[in-house]
């Protein structure tokens, strides 16, 4: 049937952004977040304290752009749909949170006495090592939490159809 | 809707790539060292001072100390860093304590040998001296007699009593060991966890072997220790390591070497750096029990003093909480006679 009162469609229409666009998109972001963590391991990790280039911003920075960028990588990898999305967000909020859980004070115990037996392993001596010299910070969580939200955000709007010019 | 099949590549290649990237996620936490206060392992140990300039140039002799039997070899190197060009060596002894050198002829090598000590020897120091004005000296203990050793690679629990230790700056840590028959140098070896407690930055504990006594009164006066350890910490980070030093307990009182030299960080491999010779009793420090009278001797190491027994000291840093794991093999204890 004919619109011809041009009802449906005021000459542009709704549609998806091209899959190969939405995945190079997503990387890209992903990266480019990565890189912010990588720098300040690069400029503010090297002494004792955290250092002057990202401040105070430095301490939960990395954790946040973690739990984000490797949400958009999963992303892109998992295809579209909200609950692919959503799916891929809360999962690497859940990893991040349950490593930096990890590295709170009650279980280091626990991972001491498991160090015993696993720590010459070589995947399950580099996680003991890890959660045994980290430090839980309250504000990494805060960061994780932020960073998967981010992506969630930010995925609800890439997977929005775009409004384009029709062509005739 | 059309779905794609189980075995069509685009499904293989999709899930190949979120494998990867979970992989990947999962690796870079784990490669990071662990939130904010998760520095890099090893960037800066507690109480250095990470912003120094370079360090200059400088030379030490090794060992600063030896103790030797007589008719023994001795030998010393001088170990350098931070010298460019040719670097030339001239090694001179002194028998009055320092006070004076005399060069001692075609000496001039990076090494020094004594090829068989004589008493003469005793309490000479040996000095190297590097191009025109870095200096270094050695000391020299000789004996006339073999030293008494009390010596421990199997850590039998048995064998020691370990005290999670307390003061007013530290409350007591939680404190457990075992011993491990793989993973020491080599074999068995004695594997500890110190647990800091609330509202401190440290935890101490001493450890004494219940088989190393010795009666100055019976076996003689004590002229110097020598002291050997195998050290190890498990966990080292900025934030967090492991001293140790040797423990003499004497008349209730437990005393530290730590009046000589400072304390060493323990390493993430096995190391020898709480090793210490020729200790003499001022080399010790109180860290438990009645403080020393001003005629005490303390340590006593007279032929009329009590009986002594060794062990070691363990003083993990880092902050409340912290379960620091570290570890000890080889432990050995050399007693020199007058």
């Amino acid at each position: 049937m004919r619109d011809v009162l041009g009802m449906r469609d005021a000459g542009r229409r709704a549609a998806p952004r091209p899959d190969w666009q939405r995945e190079m998109l997503l990387v890209a972001i992903g990266c480019a977040a990565l890189s912010a963590g990588v720098l300040v391991y690069l400029t503010d990790r090297h002494g004792a304290r955290p250092g002057p280039a990202f401040g105070p911003v430095g301490q939960w920075l990395p954790s946040g752009v973690h739990a984000l960028a490797f949400s958009l990588f999963t992303a892109a990898a998992l295809g579209r749909g909200a609950a692919r999305r959503r799916g891929a967000c809360a999962a690497w909020c859940a990893i991040n949170l349950a490593f930096e859980f990890g590295q709170h004070a009650a279980f280091k115990p626990h991972w001491a006495a498991a160090q015993a037996v696993a720590g010459d392993w070589p995947i399950t001596g580099s996680v003991l090592r890890y959660l045994l010299a980290g430090t839980f910070d309250v504000g990494d969580l805060l960061a994780i939490v932020l960073g998967a939200l981010a992506a969630g955000l930010l995925l609800e709007f890439l997977d929005k159809p775009i409004r384009r010019h029709a062509s005739h | 809707m059309h779905r794609t099949s189980f075995l069509h590549p685009a499904r293989w290649a999709r899930t190949i790539v979120l494998t990867g990237v979970v992989v990947l996620g999962l690796a870079s936490i784990v490669a990071s060292g662990g939130g904010s206060g998760g520095f890099v392992a090893g960037d800066c140990p507690p109480g250095d001072n990470c912003s120094a300039p370079p360090a200059q140039a400088s030379v030490q002799v090794n060992p600063p100390f030896t103790t030797a039997l007589v008719g023994t070899s001795v030998t010393w190197t001088a170990a350098t860093a931070n010298l460019a060009g040719n670097v030339t060596y001239q090694w001179s002894r002194s028998s009055d304590g320092g006070a004076t050198f005399a060069d001692i002829p075609g000496a001039t090598g990076q090494t020094l040998t004594l090829a068989a000590v004589n008493l003469a020897d005793d309490g000479a120091t040996f000095r190297v001296s590097v191009g025109a004005s870095l200096r270094a000296a050695g000391h020299l203990v000789v004996s006339a007699s073999p030293g008494v050793v009390f010596q421990d690679g199997e850590f039998a629990a048995a064998d020691w009593v370990t005290t999670p230790f307390a003061n007013a700056d530290s409350p007591a840590p939680q404190h457990t060991e075992q011993t491990l028959i793989t993973g020491g140098d080599p074999g068995a070896y004695r594997r500890m966890v110190t647990t800091i407690a609330p509202q401190s930055g440290s935890g101490r504990v001493t450890s004494v072997s219940l088989a190393s006594t010795y009666d100055p009164a019976t076996q003689g006066a004590v002229n110097v220790i020598d002291y050997a350890e195998d050290g190890i910490a498990l966990q080292s980070s900025a934030v967090m390591g492991t001293y140790s030093a040797m423990l003499l307990e004497q008349s209730g009182r437990q005393y530290i070497a730590t009046a000589r030299d400072p304390l060493d960080l323990l390493t993430t491999h096995w190391s020898a750096v709480s090793s210490r010779s020729s200790l003499r009793a001022q080399d010790f420090s109180l860290i438990a029990g009645p403080a020393c009278g001003a005629a005490e001797s303390c340590p006593d190491f007279s032929a009329t003093a009590a009986s002594m027994r060794f062990g070691y000291w363990r003083d993990v840093v880092g902050t409340q909480g912290d379960a620091i794991a570290h570890g000890i093999d080889n432990w050995k204890v050399t007693v020199w006679r007058r």
